[in-house]
């Protein structure tokens, strides 16, 4: 059971992989857990960050940076906007202290991750397909896109340009 | 390069990355370096002055001073900053700005990546720098502060869409995003090059480049003539190097973007020309795009009445006015009549620049002095009689004079043996020189007196006898000019 753990670790791709969700996972629970908002959004960010990083170690280029420039760019900028636009005063409630509270957390989260990595390491998981080629997969997505999924994206491209007018409608209507 | 990035990554490739990585963070500094001296010195020329050309031969050190002024400089952070976003800011905006380079090609074999995706990549490199413009006009919890961030990011946002979909023409000729590749498209003379048929790319990426690199007709981020400073107001010392540096690191970013992308790379421009090594070409064509980026963009510096900008004047009031504040913003960026503002202010920048100079290169060229002017004295010893008149004479009682008898004993009479003027009082009268029969004490067109200690006003016969470099006559050997006897 270790040795599979040794083995996983020796790879440095495995290693870049390790690190990138350990901070994908800090940063979601720093979001949770931190009680400014600008701090939150920024935690958000991080977590974007490592995302478009492991979309980068699994050799999807493409979708890697495109995930840094719509989520860690646009994304957290609209967001920051957002929150520095509204007024935000009193955020740090402090809820009332449970001693055995976080004792219990523990012991649940020791748990599940021990079953978690128990059945983790007794599976045996078989690649289904070959995986992609690395190289130049972004013509690839592209050729996959208009040709066999070409009604699927243009009806998202719709269903995205009808949420767009349905915000403007919703906002417009809240201004009258 | 090609073999270093398709070997496996070990020890020995990691140092030799690391290397020219450095060598890279050098160049760039020097670039940043002599770009701001060079912007400094245009400047100077649209406002008939010189520019620095004190430190170092001709100013060449005066970035260096101010970047080792701006190193030593006392940190400051406001007390009720947030202290640690504060701090991460500066560093937020900078690193991307620096991993952004890595994906520009500088020649066929010179490139630190070969990103298949590497127009992608550059942009959301640069998106995530405004993030860090954001949080540090955010972080200094200032109202100035946050609002300069605020345009700023609205500003860089909102250029970055026709930044991207300008190039998605090149992309879609290429057939690839791969920097690399694109420039491999355009070989074969500058008839190739994708400026020609992407003209309305080509325009819309300098504009679009110009704004989101903060110069002049779009500098409403920082619009420090106007406003107050914008997002980094209260960033000083080596935090406020930084995101000063992160914006001159993106002027050579987009540079040879532009480059890369519209100018043909490193491909010679015609096939007789091939024998120039492609890496000489990148560097000379970054520098002419750099040059009319200064030249579209800091026509503003000289003119700040320019039409396009008329109504930033009233910026400290608008600040005030949020309405008024947030309509000026979106309605002044872009449109027409901000090309028209850049062509004009081309214009009068071109003349400006052959004009005649209003300042002088002092201490290297003499200032030209009117006729009459009355200098400090020059005494020649050999010419005095010790007659003591200019003593007497004198109304401040400054000159002392002592004479001796004549050394050779055939000779009647004294010559002189100490001389001192005083110049802590003298008032540049000139009776002295009138009253003096033999002209043994003139006046020059020398007027440097300025010491540390009173006690070096205190000038003697020595000094006084050296100082003959700009004697009136000398100086002012041409006809008199000017004068009431000239117009007589």
């Amino acid at each position: 059971m270790l040795d599979r753990l040794i083995g996983f670790l020796s790879s440095g791709e495995n290693l870049v992989f390790f690190v990138f969700s350990l901070v994908a996972i800090c940063g979601a629970i720093f979001m949770i857990s931190l009680t400014r908002v600008v701090h939150m959004v920024m935690a958000l960010a991080l977590t974007f960050l490592s995302l478009g990083g492991i979309y980068i170690t699994l050799g999807a280029e493409f979708v890697g940076w495109v995930q840094v420039l719509i989520y860690a760019g646009a994304i957290t900028i609209l967001m920051i906007f957002g929150i520095m636009m509204t007024r935000h005063r009193g955020e740090a409630e402090t809820e009332p202290q449970r001693p055995w509270h976080n004792g219990l957390l523990l012991v649940g989260a020791i748990v599940l991750f021990g079953i978690l990595f128990y059945v983790i390491q007794n599976a045996t998981i078989t690649p289904q397909s070959a995986p992609v080629d690395p190289k130049d997969n972004t013509l690839q997505i592209g050729q996959l896109l208009f040709n066999q999924y070409v009604i699927p994206f243009e009806i998202m491209s719709v269903l995205l340009t009808v949420a767009f007018i349905g915000a403007i409608v919703v906002a417009k209507r809240e201004e009258d | 390069m090609m073999h270093f990035l398709e070997q496996p990554f070990g020890w020995s490739n990691f140092f030799v990355f690391l290397l020219l990585g450095i060598v890279m963070l050098l160049i760039v500094l020097g670039f940043v370096t002599y770009a701001i001296y060079f912007e400094r010195k245009v400047i100077g020329w649209m406002q008939f002055r010189i520019g620095p050309n004190r430190t170092g031969p001709l100013g060449l050190l005066q970035s260096v001073a101010d970047v080792t002024k701006l190193l030593i400089k006392e940190d400051t952070i406001p007390r009720k900053a947030e202290r640690q976003l504060f701090i991460l800011a500066p560093v937020i905006t900078f690193i991307p700005s620096f991993a952004a380079i890595a994906v520009l090609p500088f020649a066929s074999n010179l490139f630190f990546a070969d990103l298949d995706v590497g127009i992608l990549y550059y942009v959301a490199l640069s998106g995530i720098s405004t993030i860090g413009i954001v949080l540090g006009g955010w972080a200094s919890n200032n109202k100035y502060a946050l609002l300069g961030g605020m345009r700023s990011a609205a500003q860089m946002i909102s250029y970055e869409v026709p930044l991207v979909i300008s190039v998605v023409g090149i992309v879609m000729m290429t057939g690839t995003l791969n920097l690399r590749l694109i420039v491999e498209g355009q070989a074969g003379g500058f008839w190739h090059w994708n400026f020609i048929p992407q003209i309305i790319g080509f325009v819309v990426f300098v504009i679009a480049g110009i704004s989101e690199l903060n110069r002049t007709p779009f500098d409403l981020p920082e619009a420090e003539s106007e406003l107050v400073a914008g997002y980094h107001v209260e960033y000083s010392g080596f935090r406020f190097a930084f995101f000063m540096l992160a914006e001159y690191v993106y002027v050579f970013a987009i540079a040879s973007l532009t480059t890369v992308l519209f100018l043909g790379g490193w491909q010679s421009p015609l096939p007789v020309l091939d024998f120039i090594p492609g890496i000489i070409l990148v560097p000379a064509q970054i520098f002419v795009h750099r040059l009319f980026l200064l030249l579209a963009a800091r026509d503003a510096a000289a003119h700040p009445d320019r039409p396009a900008h008329g109504s930033r004047l009233a910026g400290a009031a608008a600040a005030r006015d949020r309405q008024h504040f947030r309509q000026r913003d979106f309605n002044g960026i872009g449109g027409w009549g901000r090309m028209k503002g850049i062509m004009k202010g081309l214009g009068v920048t071109f003349k400006a620049m052959t004009a005649k100079k209003v300042t002088y290169a002092y201490p290297d060229v003499p200032l030209e002095m009117p006729d009459r002017f009355r200098g400090i004295q020059h005494f020649e010893p050999d010419k005095c009689i010790v007659c003591n008149m200019c003593a007497k004479i004198c109304p401040t009682e400054c000159i002392t004079l002592t004479g001796k008898p004549n050394p050779d004993p055939e000779k009647k009479g004294k010559v002189i043996d100490t001389y001192d003027i005083n110049f802590e009082i003298c008032i540049l009268c000139d009776l002295c020189t009138e009253v003096c029969p033999t002209e043994a004490i003139v006046m020059t067109n020398n007027f440097e007196l300025s010491t540390y200690s009173r006690d070096e006003l205190f000038k003697d016969m020595k000094w006084l006898t050296d100082n003959n470099e700009n004697v009136r006559k000398e100086n002012n050997s041409a006809a008199p000019k000017g004068g009431a006897k000239a117009n007589a």
